[in-house]
């Protein structure tokens, strides 16, 4: 008996020494641990494969049971939103492409030239503390810790961890998640200079929100609503050629105050149930103001993780803080995070992480 | 089949299939449903199980074999969950300490509350390594359903948790 509690007690210290080690080891990232649980998974797959094949029946009949209505439901909505959209689809695409033939021509970069691997969304967290997804492609596929994942709307995470056939996704609304950002400001004023052959003049063609005019009469607010029901300057079956400028030739420049201003800061996410938030944005009035609706993008650069300008959502609350200290903004992702099914994960690496030829 | 009979007889490999099977119901069934958003944790359950069927050692012991098992299957820090289920199963044995021999309503109600416990903990130890974010006020709302959820299948768990930590002997007689 008292060889079994001794025997028991050394089991214990061990076991905990283990853990402790591994712990260390998993939280410095070393590629010693990615090998124990490369080899260990070997053998659980086909174990939690088994499983999975025996409870998929279970799983089934309760979503059947206590979801049908709302599947219902949203297939309705989902159906009308389709039609009102088909349309739109085609000018934005129209668009997009247009943009990355002029980013091309530029040389500057675009998504387009970077390798994407398609992946689906085979299963969530199963722990309670964590804000993963799983995708069924893994390094086979080229996808290695710190890739960008996209769904068809926008950024939804990174990857985390890369084994045979799988991959884990840390969402950004993980606390664990942060990444450069860039805030498009809405500019306070702008003037748009006409530059003709000979001479220059400048007009004011922003009108600033709320401002009086000069005679003291008060201000006067027109609301005009322009319901497009097509593609807008497109008429089926219609040829339209272009109009000829007539008059000397002239340039339009917008002035500084009318571009967006484009300034970083870092998202960060806040868990489940709590939006992200972009934090180290300048508290800078001459910049313009950071209002609700306001898109956030990827910032890129040598030592992001993910490439330039990848859409990550908009603004929905912005708190004010004294001093210095700038706004936090509470961010909405455009990626509906609770539905995810078909992925992209763009096969970008920083410059500062490429192997040298 | 002799070899199987044989291998099964060990508690060290009765623990870990127990381990392997409570991963794989972690990471397909228990995720796919998630009552009120919150999954259950089968690894946990089986921690606290061999808590209350064997004492806070062996508890502990289980919690450790179990939780190195679902740390390696899907843990985001390899050791953390393993710190955390033996944690989980040795507060399961000390809630009947105080009893000389428990009912079994007893033993359940302390697997619900060690599986509360249990589920508390892993924010704390994550934030104690440095990965901020995980504790507040939800955490408290997670542990209440996850207990819940847990009470539904304890006896079951009970079986199966007795039967891993039993030894050689218990197991043949």
């Amino acid at each position: 008996m008292a060889t079994q509690a001794t025997t028991r007690r050394r089991a214990i210290a061990l076991l905990v020494l283990t853990s402790l080690g591994l712990a260390t080891l998993s939280l410095r990232d070393s590629p010693a641990i990615g090998a124990v649980r490369g080899a260990f998974l070997v053998v659980f797959r086909p174990f939690e494969g088994a499983v999975r094949v025996v409870t998929r029946p279970v799983s089934n009949a309760v979503h059947g049971i206590r979801d049908y209505g709302d599947v219902l439901a949203e297939n309705e909505v989902l159906r009308e939103r389709v039609a009102q959209q088909e349309g739109a689809a085609v000018a934005a695409a129209a668009s997009v492409r247009l943009a990355q033939e002029l980013l091309a021509l530029n040389g500057l970069p675009t998504l387009a030239g970077i390798g994407t691997v398609t992946a689906q969304a085979i299963g969530e967290s199963p722990g309670n503390f964590a804000q993963t997804i799983e995708i069924n492609q893994g390094s086979e596929s080229g996808i290695k810790p710190g890739m960008p994942v996209l769904n068809a709307a926008g950024l939804i995470g990174k990857v985390v961890r890369a084994s045979q056939g799988r991959a884990v996704v840390m969402l950004i609304t993980d606390p664990d998640f942060a990444l450069a950002v860039k805030i498009v400001r809405q500019p306070q004023v702008g003037t748009t200079t006409t530059l003709p052959a000979e001479r220059a003049t400048a007009s004011t063609v922003v009108a600033v929100e709320g401002e009086q005019p000069a005679d003291g009469a008060p201000a006067t607010t027109t609301t005009t609503t322009t319901t497009t029901t097509t593609i807008a300057g497109f008429t089926p079956s219609v040829t339209t050629l272009p109009q000829v400028p007539r008059g000397p030739p002239s340039i339009t420049v917008p002035a500084f105050g009318q571009l967006a201003v484009r300034e970083t800061g870092v998202v960060e996410g806040r868990g489940p149930g709590r939006l992200p938030t972009v934090r180290f944005v300048s508290n800078d009035p001459r910049l313009g103001d950071v209002r609700v609706g306001t898109p956030i993008v990827t910032a890129g650069g040598s030592r992001s993780l993910a490439p330039p300008d990848v859409v990550v959502g908009t603004v929905t609350r912005v708190v004010a803080r004294s001093g210095t200290a700038g706004p936090i903004l509470e961010v909405e992702p455009v990626a509906d995070l609770s539905n995810l099914s078909f992925l992209r994960v763009l096969l970008y690496r920083p410059v500062t992480e490429r192997p040298a030829p | 089949m002799k070899l199987l009979v044989r291998l099964l007889a060990g508690r060290w490999a009765r623990l870990v299939l127990v381990g392997l099977l409570a991963a794989a119901l972690q990471s397909t069934v228990a995720t796919d449903l998630r009552p009120f958003g919150v999954a259950a944790q089968p690894a946990l359950l089986v921690a606290v199980a061999i808590g209350v069927a064997r004492g806070p050692a062996d508890g502990l012991l289980g919690g450790l074999v179990v939780g190195l098992v679902a740390d390696l299957a899907f843990g985001d820090v390899v050791g953390l969950g393993a710190v955390g289920l033996g944690i989980a199963g040795a507060i399961a044995g000390m809630l009947l300490l105080p009893l000389r021999d428990p009912p079994w309503w007893t033993r359940i109600v302390a697997m619900a509350a060690a599986s509360a416990a249990g589920e508390a903990i892993h924010p704390v130890l994550k934030t104690l390594v440095g990965l901020d974010g995980w504790v507040h006020p939800r955490v408290a709302t997670v542990a209440v359903i996850v207990a819940g959820l847990h009470l539904a299948v304890a006896p079951m768990a009970l079986v199966v948790g007795r039967w891993a930590s039993s030894t050689a002997a218990e197991g043949s007689g």
